[in-house]
């Protein structure tokens, strides 16, 4: 070895510290066929014990040095003697690895490499160069940059189907994997069944009758295409789909942890979420300003209440205020681990929070880089955002009138005597406006990060820098920020890495999410997760093609949801069929619509629409479907409050950790600590006990019985057409018609109501 | 299964792990109107010889006491007023909630040997001393944080951070639940208050939502809208569901057999027989008045906790998994729970009255049904308490400060080697010592007893495999019989 690559080694050594893996970029460049084969088993089987790090028996095997070193037991090898190699020995007896020894195949490899001389190849050996079946490494699927490949030819089988095709590239590669299963597509669905299934998709509302009437006349040729256009650009689009946004976000609206005081002002991030997503943002600008829009545009309001997101997570206020500073600082850590989590998992698919200790154990992530992205956040802390200053005299006006609007609106409940409850929230809703400020964060000037070996901050190692994770390729994860870069700053340079066209993750992420809420199922069915212990992809050239589109749409997310909603895949029927099922029930290769119950929200949306309750009153305080006070902790009691105020679509509840609705929960509504890219969809006797005996429920059977009485006469049958036009936007059959007018001729309306508000076909969208 | 294997033969296989739809489609389910629900985990238990299949826990809120309770601490009482370092004989700086480190306080109730065993406890809990021979006790606990609510986290779900399951949650999905009748996991809180943080302390998390504890009230209408509604006649109720059915029925000839339709269907006939069942089971006025008077119930403090022990022993009875009663409320004034800070004595005094004769009555009920050998109960807290006060240096006060270094919780059960008193802590009570426990190795534990290997019990979330036990806990098999 000359002095220079002596150099070489040593400045590697200092760089990378005591951790186990080296740069990318070998410092000898390697014996191709030792590292696909020799370092590729010693990876999969020794090295999760025998590293730099670890050092189990004293031994390291990722390097040549340390390998000629040996460990406690002595010399590793004799090069070329097979029988006096100790780690031969080991390995043969099958003492090593132990509980799993290594199979015969792969003992021959090291045989032959070890007699043959031990000739080593890249030098160290990197853990994350290749996956296996324990890990992902650097040549894992999602972090390659995004291709796009061609759609393929439809099949003759295919074409022959009397099959809507439109010129769609979803259904080129949709029908190309159903034709590799020997699988037909199913027939489109009726046209009542699609207009009901696409409101409540991309509204979350049912069709009114009216509206039903004119989606059913309409015989243009592109009456579909201009319904799905109505649609998105309908204000209950962003309504149902922020949503699905706060799902993931883990938005709560209240601190969490013991005392749970409720945030009065977290409202306008839902607000501009909702906001967002109906004026079509580009999903780049609408993810950098969420992270960084008090850097972006520090003088406008809007941009900083995007920065809601960072602040939605809990808070530990007992915490952070206990005396002991090493438990505090513990605290901190959690806190920073709930932005990281949430921030990599939501934009990035990957579970970055699983390196807060060591490095990841299943994806090319160094601990280190954990803490180069806590780092972008080392300044940033919950706090108080107050908008007096920043707002412009039209925007300040605005709010007056708003606020104004609910003292108006409370001096007129008073006079009309509605509930006390009513006419307090109408004043607690008069305040929060008047509060011009919002939960989200403050600034601080961020302190030094250093790693924390195995996550405890008692233990600190090397300091670092803002930055990103090197493993995804296409995007440069050097921030080049000047040290002194303030909190905010930071920050930026962390969103425009994540917010990239070149980042892979970015745009797969979120095509894949629009994917799972249209579909029910991501092409990776783990929205969170597009690591090595995310789902396989059922679709993996049409995700990449997804991708890809929504990079040339310029992130715009109403394109993606016009592409897939105008596919042929997407009008499918949803009937089910038993060849079909017999070879894959879970509908992975989309042969169907799967039939899905109505989330939570939508449920309750659509009974109260349905029994003509619901006001169309967008934005703003949410309501509040509790009492609370406080007692040192803040006591939440849910009941079901009655008053139009608590009419309005439930996007506007007020969403508190510990006072969770036993209605809303019971129809699957996520605990809101949690990040839910995925809601389960259970059925429980509790859900039917709900829909049947709460309140709630019954009161919208008892309105809806008013509402069939009062616009559709009193004749019996004109009350059943309008009844099932309303609840399952259609006509009623023949036989329907017949029993249902002699069930309200024994009965009455009420149970009639009651019944079908509990039915199937009201719960379920097909 | 490895999780990749597993996650794989979803991909076109029977269904997503979601789909409760399949719990109720269960082959043997439909054969047996009688049967419970099948547990939902991919690997379900018993993975092994299971002594137990359900659980009571008790769960103490704000820390109760273990040198007042169960850990007998003679040398506390030698060293009494005399600093901490004195009676460790070593320097300690203890990092205490509220940074006041008073003088070594002695237990403020005289110990005794109980029972054949010779159980050390407090006069604080003379009825669970006459069951002394039943329990097992373990006084070597260690918590991670001295702050309630992480602290409790840690307690129920293995995490000190929100949005995880708890033990009861773990239980059902792991086990499921022997009976349609009733949900698998019902909480009573305390008649003061709800414990603080709320539903957080029987969430699902990630579980799906049937796994969520479910409240029941000793008093009133047992669970919210079991009851049909006011002003709805039978004839009424009959048109209703009879509709129902019809048009459900005509659904499915349209679509087709669908798990979805079908489970929601059955699902309407599990909640009418649960209209049915739950009113019978929560008649308390069905029991006797000598078993009334041995579980509490009456005028005294007792009422309240007593009518939910007996209630719990019913519930058991009728295939309920998992009860929670709570022993304490939140954190408020005047105080209703354990936390002792002004006058330990005062404090434990009152909350133990409250609980100690129903509990000691449930275990003996349950034993003489021949119950308490499959059952496990249990009586935990989020951590103890100081064996110091919290008061000046120079002082003996009269409260206790927050002690996550060493506390004791109990058991009881046939699972479980009774009249044992297991690890312990140095001679004033202060730290663990000898086999010191962690949250997961007691529930590695705990879930050994009910035939569940902890690191089997495993749902995926957000990237990894999770476990009520963490990456952690050890089976501590000195404490099974």
């Amino acid at each position: 070895m000359n002095k220079s690559d002596l150099r070489k080694i040593i400045s590697l050594l200092i760089v990378s510290g005591t951790f186990f893996h080296a740069v990318v970029d070998p410092v000898v460049a390697g014996d191709q066929e030792f590292d696909s084969s020799v370092a590729a088993i010693l990876v999969k089987r020794c090295t999760e014990c025998h590293n730099g790090f670890d050092l189990k028996g004293g031994l390291d095997l990722l390097s040549k040095t340390a390998v000629e070193k040996g460990g406690d037991s002595g010399p590793t090898l004799e090069a070329g003697d097979l029988e006096n190699s100790l780690l031969w020995q080991r390995i043969a007896s099958d003492e090593m690895p132990p509980e799993h020894p290594i199979p015969q195949e792969e003992k021959a490899v090291l045989a032959k490499w070890i007699s043959g001389g031990a000739n080593w190849g890249t030098d160290p050996i990197d853990v994350f160069r290749y996956s296996s079946e324990n890990r992902a490494g650097y040549d894992w699927w999602s972090l390659q940059p995004i291709t796009r490949p061609d759609p393929p030819e439809y099949s003759r089988r295919i074409s022959k189907q009397k099959w809507n095709v439109a010129n769609n590239s979803i259904d080129n590669f949709i029908l190309a994997k159903l034709d590799e299963h020997r699988l037909l597509p199913s027939p489109p669905a009726e046209k009542e069944i699609l207009v009901r299934r696409l409101y409540l998709d991309v509204t979350g509302l049912p069709p009114s009758p009216h509206d039903l009437q004119n989606a059913l006349v309409d015989d243009s040729t592109d009456a579909y295409e201009r319904l799905v256009d109505r649609l998105l650009s309908s204000p209950t689009y962003g309504e149902r789909w922020a949503r699905h946004w706060l799902d993931v976000i883990r938005f709560g609206e209240s601190q969490g942890f013991e005392r749970d005081k409720l945030r009065k002002n977290s409202w306008r991030y839902r607000d501009w979420v909702i906001d967002a997503l109906n004026q079509d943002m580009p999903y780049d600008e609408f993810t950098k300003l969420q992270l960084a829009g008090d850097e972006i545009a520090r003088d406008d309001m809007y941009a900083r209440i995007a920065t809601g997101f960072l602040g939605a997570g809990e808070w530990d206020e007992v915490g952070f205020s206990q005396r002991s500073p090493v438990f505090k600082r513990v605290v901190r850590q959690d806190q920073l681990e709930d932005m990281t989590s949430a921030i990599t998992q939501t934009f990035l698919g990957l579970t970055v929070n699983c390196a807060r200790c060591h490095d990841h154990k299943f994806d090319p992530i160094l601990q280190k880089e954990y803490y180069q992205i806590t780092a972008a956040l080392a300044g940033t802390f919950h706090g108080q955002d107050i908008f007096v200053d920043v707002s412009t005299p039209a925007e300040l006006d605005d709010n007056r009138k708003k606020s104004a609007v609910y003292e108006y609106r409370q001096n007129l409940a008073k006079e009309i005597g509605l509930s006390d409850f009513e006419i307090k929230q109408l004043g607690e809703s008069k305040e929060r406006y008047g509060d011009f400020s919002q939960y989200s964060i403050k600034s601080q000037d961020p302190p030094e990060t250093h790693v924390l070996l195995r996550g405890d901050p008692e233990t600190r190692g090397e300091l670092v820098q803002p930055a990103g994770i090197k493993s995804l390729k296409g995007v440069s994860a050097e921030f080049e920020l000047p040290t002194d870069a303030t909190d905010s700053r930071r920050r930026l340079a962390l969103a425009e890495w994540i917010a990239n066209k070149g980042n892979p993750l970015f745009a797969r992420t979120m095509v894949n999410r629009l994917w799972h809420y249209h579909f029910g199922t991501g092409l990776v069915d783990t929205p969170n997760d597009l690591g090595f212990n995310g789902g396989q992809r059922s679709h993996p050239e049409l995700l990449e093609w997804l991708a890809d589109e929504f990079i040339q749409q310029e992130f715009s997310i109403k394109s993606m949801h016009r592409l897939i909603l105008t596919s042929a895949t997407y009008k499918q029927s949803s009937r089910s069929r038993e060849d079909a099922k017999a070879v894959d029930a879970g509908n992975r290769l989309v042969w169907r619509r799967t039939p899905r119950r109505l989330e939570s929200e939508s449920l309750r949306d659509t009974l109260l629409a349905i029994s003509g309750q619901l006001t169309s009153e967008m934005h703003g305080p949410g309501y509040f479907d509790f009492t609370t006070f406080n007692a040192n902790s803040q006591f939440y009691e849910v009941f079901d409050p009655v008053g139009e105020s608590f009419n309005r679509r439930s996007v506007y509840r007020t969403i508190v950790r510990s006072g969770r609705s036993p209605f809303m929960d019971t129809f699957d509504c996520p605990d809101p600590s949690t990040k839910s890219p995925n809601r389960s969809v259970t059925t429980t006797p509790l859900q039917a006990l709900a829909l049947m005996n709460n309140s709630f429920a019954t009161r919208a059977s008892t309105m809806l019985a008013n509402r069939l009485v009062y616009e559709a006469g009193d004749s019996v049958e004109d009350q059943v057409v309008y009844l099932i036009r309303l609840a399952y936007s259609r006509n009623p059959t023949d036989e329907e018609m017949e029993d249902l007018v002699q069930v309200i001729g024994q009965v009455g309306l009420v149970p009639v109501c009651r019944a079908v508000l509990n039915s199937n076909e009201l719960v379920l969208v097909r | 299964m490895s999780r990749r294997g597993f996650l794989q033969s979803l991909q076109f296989g029977l269904g997503a792990t979601a789909a409760t739809a399949l719990l109720l489609e269960d082959k043997a389910l439909l054969a047996d109107e009688e049967s419970g629900v099948p547990a939902e985990a991919a690997d379900p238990g018993p993975h092994h010889l299971s002594r137990a299949k359900r659980v009571v826990h008790v769960v103490a809120t704000g820390g109760f006491s273990q040198v007042d309770s169960f850990d007998y601490k003679p040398e506390l009482s030698k060293f009494h007023g005399k600093t901490l370092v004195e009676g460790l004989g070593r320097d300690e700086q203890p990092d205490v909630f509220f940074g006041q480190v008073g003088r070594l306080r002695q237990s403020d109730f005289a110990f005794k040997q109980h029972g054949e065993s010779g159980l050390w406890i407090s006069d604080l809990f003379p009825h669970l001393a006459t069951v002394a021979d039943e329990l097992t006790v373990v006084n070597s606990m260690f918590a991670e944080t001295s702050n309630h609510t992480p602290a409790t986290f840690q307690e129920s779900t293995g995490f000190r951070l929100n949005g995880f399951p708890v033990f009861g949650s773990w239980v059902s999905y792991g086990l499921g639940a022997e009976t349609q009748n009733l949900p698998s996991y019902v909480v009573f809180p305390d008649a003061r208050s709800l414990p603080a943080g709320g539903s957080i302390n029987w969430t699902n998390g990630f579980l799906p939502a049937r796994h969520q504890g479910v409240i029941m009230r000793s008093q009133g209408t047992a669970i919210d809208d079991l009851d049909r509604p006011v002003g709805i006649s039978d004839e009424q109720e009959s048109a209703t569901r009879n509709l129902l059915a019809r048009l459900n029925r005509r659904l499915q000839n349209e679509q087709g057999d669908d798990d979805v339709l079908i489970s929601r269907i059955k699902s309407y006939e599990l909640a009418a027989r649960m209209q049915r069942v739950v009113p019978e089971i929560t008649d308390l006025g069905k029991e006797s008045k000598e078993t009334h008077a041995m579980y509490g119930l009456g005028d005294g403090e007792t009422n309240y906790f007593g009518r939910a022990c007996l209630l719990t022993r019913r519930l058991l009875e009728n295939g309920v998994r998992f009860v929670q009663l709570f022993s304490g409320g939140a954190f408020q004034s005047p105080r209703v729970n354990w936390d002792g800070h002004e006058d330990n004595k005062k404090n434990h005094t009152r909350e133990a009255g409250r609980v100690d004769q129903p509990l000691a009555a449930l275990i003996k009920d349950l034993k003489q049904r021949g119950m308490l050998k499959d059952t496990v109960i249990l009586f935990t807290s989020e951590f103890g308490r100081t064996p110091f006060t919290q008061s000046k240096a120079e002082e003996v006060g009269a409260g206790r400060d927050h002690n996550q270094n060493g506390f004791s919780v109990w058991m009881a059960g046939g699972a479980f080697k009774s009249g044992l008193a297991y690890g312990s802590t140095d001679p004033v009570g202060y730290a663990a010592v000898e086999n010191p426990v962690h949250w997961n190795d007691l529930h590695a534990t705990l879930l050994h007893a009910l035939g569940i290997d902890h690191k089997r019990l495993t749902y995926y979330h957000n990237g990894i495999m999770r476990r009520l036990t963490n990456v952690g806990g050890e089976v501590v098999s000195d404490l099974l019989a």
